[in-house]
């Protein structure tokens, strides 16, 4: 039994990115916790279809084994999707460094109650 | 009428783009008037279908003509047709609105109309990633809705609101995963007839599946402790974007819950793993808590906003009571608690605007200056509280009556309870406008002149509180049928 397998590694990455969203204080800390958590969900979901020794889902004569391409398919919107909301928190941050010159939470907590 | 579904969605998405090229035009308001006829044209396809949905058909479309479990499906039936209705009615009132409230850009509008696109695809579709990605779309156009002004604190609000939602929606993704692993299919309708077959053998992924679509769901409608975005987000945002998010947001978050519980977890299911008890609980702790909050604030916004997740208490109880009676009050509320609080917060965006204050002890003697939006004011709190001729007293009345039908007598407490602390806090607003002082207005601050777009969309809103309420039919023949969706 092989335990460095997609599923494994993708449960690790996103706990990963769990504890970074629950301990960090810097929000690009926060934002990179974020992507992390969303690649772990994608490794996740592609390692579901994946099978050993299988191919891709073009079908040719005499093929046996495919690979489930409709995990694959999500996934490509689903790194996009990422991709925006990790650059729209950049740009919000860009933003908010602007106006309070602080990256830390609890600071800038301080500074917008004002 | 056949591609109906699929030209609601396109109509205002193809919109939202041209609406930057209405720079090339020679009419000044180009934009806003692009922004309206797209969704006059998308309800025109709306409605054209409401024949065939009221007489029992589900109006399907399969995108790229694949048939269902392989493509992604778009349906009416007539719970789609209720949400769609009037999201497209209130959005158009936004809209209205924002005509006069500020000149806002073409940006703007195009937002908006992507926002209003996200709600609609997440109504209409049948595949549930790509309800995930409306969901996205929508929660995109939000985040930059509410920062349209730039200031700073709204930025710090609407990163805080980015950071809740997102880290739920990737396990939302998670989720999503788990039932194509149990069900091999991301077609709902398919999903929901393989459920009660695998639902012995698989119950704790299928639990840890429903209290992951619990929490998104719930920090998207505004349930008891995942609320926290709410308050900052609506009070810091502009006031037509806290109208949208409290009218519309939060109510796709509640349609998600009902279709998709409902739908996968059958009645059958729900009752047999508590899962409606679970639902009232939250309901309840949310009725009881949002009134407490809501009494103790100084912010006007803010206490509407308060007063908006008391509210989603009052219809999360009604979902979790699972009767027909429950749901039909529940579908109700969620329509009335759309007019009336689109309302509230038009009234609360003309007296800010002339005051240049958010705080409630600031606004001693409006009457006299703006006895219109005070009017109107009153009139919809009447509304919220639920005081007979209007239309909240129908709908709160059905829930009540769901939960005493249904033998939960101890549920009357927290509901009264939630009940009459709202008249107590909105009471209180009423009687500081009426107050003999007369306000002062912040220092340097020039009011905007309040047009007639501002009180046309407010005294229309008021003016369909009453209609509703005096002839609760008129909307109680759209639930009808739409409760029968949920209960086969």
């Amino acid at each position: 039994m092989n335990f460095i397998n997609g599923i494994n590694v993708s449960v690790i990455i996103i706990l990963l990115g769990l504890y970074g969203i629950l301990t960090k204080r810097n929000l690009i800390k926060l934002v990179m916790s974020l992507y992390i958590m969303n690649s772990g969900v994608i490794l996740f979901f592609i390692s579901l279809a994946y099978i050993d020794g299988a191919q891709a889902a073009i079908v040719e004569d005499g093929m046996r084994l495919m690979v489930d391409p409709l995990p694959q398919a999500v996934m490509l919107t689903g790194i996009v999707i990422g991709l925006v909301i990790t650059s729209l928190a950049l740009a919000l941050i860009l933003k908010i460094y602007d106006q309070y010159k602080t990256l830390n939470v609890m600071e800038l907590i301080e500074k917008s109650h004002d | 009428m056949i591609n109906a579904p699929i030209l609601i969605i396109a109509i205002p998405l193809l919109s939202a783009f041209l609406i930057h090229l209405t720079k090339y035009t020679r009419f000044k308001r180009a934009a806003e008037l692009l922004a309206i006829l797209a969704l006059l044209g998308s309800g025109l396809a709306l409605f054209s279908t409401i024949g065939h949905v009221f007489s029992g058909e589900v109006i399907y479309y399969d995108l790229g003509s694949w048939p269902a479990p392989f493509g992604i499906s778009l349906a009416i039936d007539p719970l789609s047709f209720f949400f769609a209705a009037m999201s497209l009615g209130i959005g158009l009132m936004i809209i209205i609105y924002s005509l006069g409230e500020y000149f806002y850009a073409r940006r703007y509008y195009s937002l908006l109309l992507i926002a209003l696109t996200g709600i609609l695809g997440i109504i209409l579709t049948r595949d549930l990633f790509n309800m995930y990605v409306f969901f996205e779309m929508l929660a995109v156009a939000s985040y930059v809705l509410v920062t349209y002004k730039h200031k700073a604190r709204t930025i710090v609000a609407s990163f805080k609101y980015l950071i809740i939602t997102e880290a739920a929606w990737v396990f939302f993704l998670l989720a999503i995963a788990l039932l194509y692993v149990l069900c091999g299919s991301l077609n709902m309708d398919s999903i929901a007839n393989i459920m009660p077959l695998i639902y012995h053998s698989n119950q704790q992924t299928i639990w840890l599946v429903f209290a992951i679509m619990m929490v998104c769901f719930g920090i998207k409608s505004g349930m008891f402790p995942l609320h926290t975005w709410i308050p900052e987000v609506h009070s810091q945002a502009p006031t037509a974007v806290s109208s949208l998010l409290s009218g519309l947001i939060l109510k796709v978050g509640l349609y998600a819950m009902l279709r998709t519980f409902y739908l996968f977890f059958g009645t059958t299911l729900m009752l047999e793993g508590n899962v409606s008890n679970i639902i009232i609980l939250f309901g309840v702790v949310t009725v009881v808590f949002g009134a407490c909050m809501a009494l103790v604030q100084n912010e006007l916004k803010r206490l509407l906003a308060y007063s908006s997740i008391n509210q989603i208490g009052f219809i999360l109880v009604g979902i979790g009571l699972g009767t027909e009676l429950g749901l039909t009050g529940a579908l109700f509320h969620i329509f009335n608690h759309a007019i009336i609080k689109v309302g509230l917060f038009f009234c609360a965006g003309i007296i800010i605007s002339q005051i240049g204050f958010w705080e409630i002890s600031r606004m001693k003697g409006v009457w006299h200056k703006m006895p219109a939006a005070t009017f109107a004011f009153c009139l919809l709190s009447l509304a919220v509280i639920g005081i007979p001729p209007f239309n909240g007293f129908v709908s709160k009345m059905f829930i009540v009556e769901a939960a005493l039908l249904a033998g939960n007598y101890w549920l009357l407490l927290p509901l009264f309870l939630g009940i009459i602390l709202t008249a107590a806090y909105y009471f209180r607003v009423i009687q500081t406008f009426f107050s003999p002082q007369e306000f002062k207005r912040k220092e340097d601050f020039v009011p905007t002149p309040v047009g007639p777009f501002e009180h046309f969309s407010t005294f229309f809103l008021v003016g369909l509180c009453l209609l509703v309420g005096l002839f609760p039919q008129i909307v109680l023949n759209i639930i009808q049928p739409a409760v029968k969706v949920l209960l086969p």
